[in-house]
């Protein structure tokens, strides 16, 4: 019982990192209508321009964290000025503009691979002092992630839900040519979309490279996490990519709980896949008319 | 020789994989990553049932290929369920799936380690143990497989599918069962897969989980976006570019751990390229949506 109790914590813990991710991709995804691969871009050069700074240039953490994230900014922009934007421009079909996507994760990856080594990079930090909560033992950091991840989902998911901006992501995704028609101010709805996907990425890309380190093979994985978590929770529902995400989570302890752990990704994706299979549009998704459905 | 010979074996099978995909990605228009899955299944299958079970290749390769048959039709009922974006994911999941299993299922895998000493094929007393008569036995499989393809291309069953991609609405309201139709293209696709995964095992004699992750999904999907799919002559460029793009860069004497991710650098420059300016690939008929 404890035990499980203790997976149950691990599983929430994750389930707000993973959340945030979801968030990241879905963001992006519900507002191009883009298949966001690479977010697992975004992910791994947050990870690495962490680890230039904090490990190689020996910035104190603070600033550290504050050059990923500009890094992680400029990537953003970058992927937007020169691949979305063209892309939406030329008017490429999404399974197009995924590859394309899938083209940059690729190209990312592997620059990184030749930049840093394909040996996984730790960030030399102090031990992490472990807090009892009860019966359950939790590191400082895991503490953290739960904290800011949990919050960040929070405040991404009000602004998206209270804001014009955020309105006007899901008007861009639901209608891009009334949108246009509206006149409503696209470059400026596309890059806020891009830079809000980009912070959701990169604070759970930190707080996991803090803790675990980090490869430049790993964007595909996190992709497949958030991406999964996003579908899973019902791919138009903000709140819903949280449900996916916490759903992953424990799923992923309930898997621990009984098997050993490096079941854990495996019998986790083949359990979501299992229940997706029934409710294809995902646990809070609405019905569709056969002609509007995909 | 023995590099041409090889080269051969490689272009071969990565010519059968790529036509493999091309049935689900090209005529179905289903976006799949999982086509490493089946040729890793391919793979231990043979491996199991040829050193582990002891069969002989006469009934090892017929098995095999029926198993990646089965293999097809259980994926067909875990993501026909979903399309476009949606399926994507389910086929991705499905490969994480399957590494997994590859990967930790050391018992009858061997895991990371792999599983060793799988021997060549002999059929009829004649034991495929040269390099020339190995190669030629993939050539031929693989030619035969383009003829099987060519049969295949201009049947009832590919235009069906074509109809599927091109409007699943208006296909279904002339007859064509979209379920039925998507899952047995992906069943035949996964049986090439298959048969190129039990080649494989037999060529290199060893087997490990990394050659079969989705990595190299990814890879064979390249194929079939530099050289273009729906048709047969798309993906058998597409695999002869990136079959020889790693030995063209063997060439220019970089490092080992530099050309390696170089090689993926320039393929995942065509695929942003490609998209933007000939989504059809170089000889492709269709265009991914």
């Amino acid at each position: 019982m404890e035990l499980l109790l203790q997976l149950v914590a691990n599983g929430l813990v994750q389930g707000a990192l993973v959340a945030c991710l979801a968030a990241g991709f879905g963001i992006v995804y519900r507002s191009f209508r883009v298949f966001h691969v690479a977010m697992g871009a975004q992910f791994v050069v947050a990870s690495y321009a962490f680890y230039a700074a904090a490990a190689i240039a020996k910035m104190p953490t603070a600033v550290a964290v504050a050059v990923a994230l500009a890094a992680s900014a400029a990537f953003a922009m970058l992927l937007e000025f020169a691949m979305y934007r063209p892309f939406a421009k030329r008017r490429c079909a999404g399974g197009a503009t995924m590859i394309a996507s899938l083209g940059v994760l690729i190209v990312t990856e592997n620059v990184l691979a030749i930049t840093f080594g394909n040996e996984v990079k730790t960030i030399p930090h102090a031990p992490y002092e472990s807090t009892a909560l009860g019966a359950v033992h939790l590191t400082s950091l895991q503490l953290w992630q739960f904290a800011v991840c949990a919050a960040l989902f929070a405040v991404a998911g009000l602004v998206v839900a209270r804001s014009r901006t955020g309105k006007a992501c899901w008007a861009l995704g639901d209608e891009p040519d009334l949108a246009r028609a509206l006149r409503l101010p696209l470059g400026r709805i596309r890059t806020a979309a891009m830079l809000l996907g980009a912070l959701l990425v990169s604070v759970p890309a930190l707080m996991v490279s803090a803790d675990t380190g980090m490869d430049p093979h790993e964007g595909m994985r996190w992709l497949l996490v958030a991406s999964m978590a996003a579908f899973f929770g019902g791919r138009d529902r903000y709140w819903g990519w949280g449900a996916g995400a916490l759903a992953l989570g424990l799923a992923q302890a309930a898997v621990v709980w009984r098997l050993p752990s490096q079941w854990a990704d495996t019998v986790a994706f083949a359990m979501l896949l299992g229940v997706l299979a029934f409710r294809p549009r995902g646990l809070f998704g609405q019905a569709r008319r056969a002609e509007e459905a995909a | 020789m023995t590099y041409v010979l090889h080269l051969a074996v490689m272009l071969g099978l990565y010519g059968m994989l790529a036509m493999s995909a091309n049935i689900t990605i090209g005529y179905g228009g289903l976006l799949s990553l999982a086509t490493a899955t089946f040729y890793g299944i391919g793979a231990y299958l043979y491996a199991w049932l040829s050193v582990t079970a002891g069969w002989p290749a006469a009934t090892a390769f017929p098995a095999t290929i029926a198993g990646g048959a089965l293999a097809g039709g259980v994926f067909a009922l875990a993501t026909l369920r979903f399309r476009n974006e949606t399926f994507t994911v389910a086929t991705m999941a499905v490969q994480m799936v399957a590494f997994g299993v590859f990967y930790n299922w050391t018992a009858v895998t061997g895991g990371p380690y792999g599983f060793p000493d799988i021997v060549r094929p002999s059929l009829f007393g004649f034991v495929f143990e040269s390099q020339t008569s190995f190669c030629a036995a993939v050539l031929a499989l693989c030619l035969a497989s383009c003829v099987l393809f060519r049969f295949f291309s201009r049947s009832r069953f590919a235009l069906a599918l074509r109809t599927l991609r091109e409007d699943e609405l208006a296909a279904a309201s002339l007859g064509i069962a979209p379920n039925r139709t998507f899952a047995a293209a992906l069943v035949l696709s996964a049986m090439l897969a298959a048969t190129a995964g039990a080649l494989f095992a037999c060529y290199v004699s060893y087997v490990d989980p990394t050659g079969f992750a989705i990595g190299e999904s990814v890879f064979i999907l390249a194929m079939l976006i530099v050289g273009g799919s729906g048709n047969l002559k798309g993906p058998i460029i597409g695999a002869a570019i990136l079959v020889a793009l790693p030995e063209a860069l063997r060439f220019t004497g970089l490092p080992a751990d530099v050309a390696g991710p170089l090689r993926e650098i320039i393929y995942g420059f065509l695929l942003i390229v490609l998209m933007y300016l000939k989504p059809k690939g170089l000889a492709g008929d269709y265009a991914i949506r």
